[in-house]
């Protein structure tokens, strides 16, 4: 799958999670999903389902730590499901 | 409890020492004396203060448990005070474990002076190990759990976690949030008996709960629920998020039935009262 395609689909899954609106309209690779997007942190582990259920992927919680911003999210996708 | 030196590296100065003092006291001799101190003397505190509100269901299960592994309670969060209530209570009635840990956020009782005095003072430290919050600290954390996990092995151990993580602040104190992954990791891990709890009574302001026990105010109720059935989850990888997940809400699902049962309690009680008065 595209790095592209994946990000385009990650985006889609962090809509309902992001309180702030303005963040998501110039969401990249750097945007941080708490400090940025404003995700609440109780929020993270649905979102982690969220994409394990999209992408046909398991995640372990050591990973799941790591996924900081939209980029840290597209890389795990892109390494689990290559 | 093993925590690698980068990790240590990573809390400040006086959330090292308390953390290093804490786990000396939980390893050391001193724990016989600490268990002693919990179950002589501290819990005395607490009862004088709330003995007269306190109402317990299904207490005798708990001294009729002879367990072949480590115990975990599970309880739900709604005030500072649950688990110390808890605690207290089961101190009381039961003499079936001599180890016990409560593992706190570290806000408080692993940063602050006066919260680390506290931690001695009230509990042996027993609020141990303490869960970082922070990303950077979370090895530390990691290192907690494992040590809870190898730990709840022993029949000797009883540890309470609240696996909502942090207290409900809503309106309806019934409502509970969504389990921790970490809850989830630590009972997949160790493969505890885990027992469901439900505490209802208690706010948080210590002056307002003296008060009430010497005026007559609303019963805190301590519900103890049968061991949760977790069969399903025998073969599960304990390091999957998803599977973390799923015991979480499963215990809870328990914890959540457990509340049900409060209402009715709670509801007879005022009706005994009232019929009394």
């Amino acid at each position: 799958m595209e790095n592209q395609e994946v990000f385009d689909k990650v985006v889609e899954i962090l809509k309902p999670f992001a309180k702030n609106e303005e963040a998501l309209g110039s969401i990249s690779l750097d945007t941080s999903l708490q400090k940025d997007l404003e995700v609440n942190s109780a929020r993270l582990v649905d979102i982690v389902l969220e994409i394990e259920d999209n992408f046909d992927i398991e995640v372990s919680d050591d990973d799941a730590d790591q996924v900081s911003t939209v980029g840290d999210a597209v890389k795990l996708i892109v390494a689990a499901t290559a | 409890m093993e925590i690698p030196a980068e990790d240590l590296a990573s809390l400040s100065g006086i959330e090292r020492r308390a953390l290093l003092v804490a786990r000396w006291l939980n390893a050391s001799r001193l724990q016989r004396l600490s268990h002693w101190l919990n179950t002589r003397i501290h819990r005395r505190w607490v009862q004088l203060f709330t003995g007269r509100r306190v109402h317990l269901v299904g207490i005798d299960r708990m001294s009729a448990m002879r367990p072949d592994r480590g115990v975990l309670l599970a309880s739900n969060h709604r005030s500072f005070f649950d688990q110390i209530v808890i605690a207290t209570y089961l101190y009381k009635h039961v003499d079936t474990w001599p180890r016990f840990y409560f593992p706190v956020r570290s806000e408080f009782f692993y940063d602050s002076l006066f919260g680390i005095a506290l931690n001695i003072a009230l509990t042996s430290c027993t609020m141990f190990p303490p869960i970082f919050r922070p990303r950077l600290k979370r090895g530390v954390t990691r290192a907690g759990l494992n040590f809870l996990a190898q730990q709840l092995q022993s029949p000797s151990t009883l540890c309470g976690i609240h696996p909502e993580g942090t207290r409900g602040k809503g309106p309806d104190p019934y409502e509970l949030l969504p389990a921790e992954p970490g809850f989830g990791r630590v009972v997949l891990q160790a493969r505890p008996i885990v027992v469901p709890v439900f505490i209802g009574g208690l706010s948080n302001d210590i002056v307002t709960e003296v008060k009430r026990n010497f005026s007559g105010g609303d019963p805190v109720i301590i519900l103890f629920g049968d061991p949760v059935d977790l069969s399903d989850f025998d073969n599960e990888d304990p390091r999957l998020l998803r599977n973390q997940v799923k015991v979480g809400r499963r215990v809870l699902q328990d914890v959540a039935a457990l509340a049900q049962q409060e209402k009715q309690v709670r509801a007879q009680l005022q009706s005994d009262a009232a019929g009394v008065s």
